[in-house]
């Protein structure tokens, strides 16, 4: 995974970049912090690539991500609410434990995939 | 430029003072249009009076080449006159060319000279016979004397064969003529110097008037009179300066116009604040067995965080913390909502009469869900904990909406607990994806057994290293020794949290709710 991808968000708290899409799949980085002040613009940003490309699946890899409040977590469940209306799926390569607690913690884990690399994120979407 | 005297100015009576800056501010301002003045008076005038000094030497000489061209013509006129009557020594002849020459402009004296230089017959009789002062001349000459205004022109006859001539041209007419240049000149000097002042004045005029008329511009918007009209159609620096000016004072009007914006948006923030203070209790209820204690900050003026203790009836007390996502005022909108709703539930359930056991806390959440699913803006959601503590059994019924899990730990038994159950945070998901997944469990409260309510702005309090409070929290839980108030541990836990996140800002509202069963 490259965090040198196409920068399609760049502040002072987040970074969002696209590595890849292809085949309805959009691979995003994300790296710095997700909350109240960032998820705004996040989620501007997923309408973007909504309104752009159309993808039906996104892997995001979160190795980078640091810390994600619960605003955050809405903007995710936001854009599950339209990816499950298309039948699609998302999932998140190695988010570390503590964010992973928060999506636990909101019964939101379900919705979502949780893997430790690309190949094992598309095995999830390919299921 | 003036200068103050501050010295001066604490002694002097305010009216002297007020004469005295108004007197040294016009004195600059005359100042400033005496320099302009003269900037374009003393050049103006020294070119004109260079230019006039010129013309008047221009015409002397003129004057003069003219008068030394007439001279050769005439002294050759009348060395060629002199030939035959020297040739024929025929002296009557040559007093009639003398007498010819004589009616010439400007000549004074003709005088015929032979080989010697002795003059031989003149125009002045009584110099005949003499010798002449001048040396013989062999071409034309002329002399002028210093303080004599005769100029002598000399040429020879048949080549200086039979002698000379001698023609005095006096240089009183071309004096006389360039002394009325010169009183001409003198007028017109003084003519020019007065279209000098004139043209100085009027361009001095035309720079100071605009910067007066901008200085009483700047002095009016000084005054606090912000409306004043800046209209100018000059394309030069003065235009430009007042453009500038205009410019400036439009962004002081919008500057101005955005602080009474800022202000009233943080009057209207601070009714806001007031408003949710007045949402969740300003006294905790006392009830007989429990000690209670809980507080809430928000990250700005106000938040998303809530907590309410509700009476339901006798022997039922309603515990709720929530917290809606994202902060500040859509966060406070929506905390208010939810409040209300579960209000709205309470109200409806007590007009009802119905026993408490048929109260669903499920319902509630599934309420809650419908309506903020409906209501709330994108990506927005509410996680809610709610239990009905039962004063009479000590009976904790409680279901979660994807909050953080109420803590219950005894430290002499040293029981603990996470009490938390399966849901999903109110609002973000459809009703058939949310109530299938929630529960409702029930426990029971024993002798000094402490429950810990809080919201994520506790547990995810973090420092600059980015560190979560959550470490610290649970082991300042697992510390208590079992005599501490809920409103000390609460007073604790808070200072605790502002010194583990130190300088940081206060990412997210913080609430904590203690209960001890005495």
């Amino acid at each position: 995974m490259s965090k040198n991808g196409k920068k399609l968000l760049e502040k002072e708290e987040i970074t969002l970049s696209m590595d890849s899409i292809d085949n309805n799949i959009v691979i995003l980085h994300l790296s710095g912090v997700i909350n109240v002040n960032t998820a705004d613009d996040l989620m501007f940003s997923f309408d973007e690539i909504d309104h752009k490309y159309k993808p039906k699946y996104y892997i995001f890899d979160f190795i980078d991500v640091e810390y994600i409040s619960s605003a955050g977590i809405g903007v995710f469940m936001d854009l599950f609410e339209r990816v499950d209306d298309h039948s699609g799926k998302i999932c998140f390569i190695q988010m570390h434990t503590n964010i992973k607690e928060v999506f636990d913690l909101m019964c939101f884990s379900q919705y979502f995939g949780f893997v430790d690399s690309l190949d094992a994120a598309k095995r999830y979407i390919n299921e | 430029m003036g200068t103050l005297n501050l010295g001066c100015l604490q002694k002097q009576p305010r009216s002297r003072i007020i004469k005295n800056l108004k007197r040294m501010r016009k004195k600059q301002t005359n100042s400033f249009f005496l320099k302009i003045f003269l900037l374009i008076l003393i050049p103006l005038s020294f070119i004109l009076l260079v230019a006039s000094l010129s013309f008047g030497v221009y015409q002397w000489d003129v004057l003069f080449s003219d008068l030394l061209m007439r001279g050769e013509l005439v002294v050759k006129q009348a060395a060629h006159l002199a030939e035959n009557p020297l040739l024929e020594e025929s002296y009557f002849d040559l007093l009639d060319a003398i007498d010819i020459i004589m009616k010439e402009k400007d000549v004074v004296h003709v005088h015929v000279m032979d080989t010697d230089g002795t003059i031989i017959e003149s125009s002045n009789h009584k110099i005949r016979k003499t010798k002449m002062s001048h040396s013989v001349v062999k071409t034309f000459a002329w002399i002028e004397t210093p303080g004599n205004d005769i100029i002598h022109f000399l040429y020879p006859v048949l080549g200086g064969v039979k002698g000379f001539v001698c023609v005095e041209l006096s240089k009183k007419r071309i004096s006389t003529e360039i002394a009325g240049i010169h009183t001409l000149l003198t007028i017109f000097i003084l003519l020019f110097i007065g279209i000098s002042l004139l043209i100085s004045y009027l361009i001095s005029r035309s720079i100071i008037k605009p910067i007066n008329n901008l200085k009483d511009t700047f002095k009016q918007v000084a005054d606090g009179n912000l409306d004043v009209q800046i209209n100018t159609s000059r394309t030069d620096e003065i235009g430009t300066l007042a453009r500038s000016f205009a410019k400036t004072r439009d962004e002081i009007v919008k500057y101005i116009e955005e602080l009474k914006g800022k202000e009233r948006l943080e009057k209207e923030l601070e009714v806001a604040a007031a408003v949710q203070r007045n949402m969740i209790p300003r006294e905790l209820p006392s009830i007989s067995g429990y000690d209670i204690a809980a507080t809430s900050f928000m990250a700005r003026e106000v938040g998303g965080d809530f907590y309410d203790i509700i009476t339901i009836d006798r022997e039922n007390l309603m515990i709720i913390i929530g917290d809606v996502s994202g902060k500040g005022m859509p966060a406070a909108l929506y905390m208010s909502a939810t409040l209300s709703i579960i209000y709205g539930i309470i109200y409806e359930f007590k007009y009802s009469r119905k026993a408490i056991s048929t109260f669903s806390l499920l319902s509630v959440l599934e309420i809650l869900n419908n309506v903020l699913k409906a209501k709330m803006r994108r990506a927005s959601f509410v996680t809610l904990f709610i239990g009905i503590l039962n004063l009479k059994n000590n009976q904790f019924r409680y279901s979660s909406s994807g909050h953080d899990p109420v803590i219950l730990y005894n430290p002499k038994t040293e029981r603990y607990e996470e009490l938390k159950t399966v849901g999903q945070s109110c609002g973000i998901v459809r009703a058939g994806l949310f109530n299938k997944t929630l529960e409702e469990k029930i426990i029971t409260i024993k002798k000094d057994d402490y429950l810990l309510f809080n919201t994520d702005g506790v547990t995810e309090a973090y420092n600059k290293n980015k560190d979560l409070y959550k470490k610290n929290y649970l082991a300042n839980i697992n510390n208590l020794q079992g005599e501490e108030s809920p409103e000390g541990i609460i007073t604790f836990l808070i200072n605790d949290i502002r010194d583990f996140i130190n300088k940081e800002p206060q990412h997210d509202d913080i609430t904590l709710v203690c209960i001890k069963k005495m």
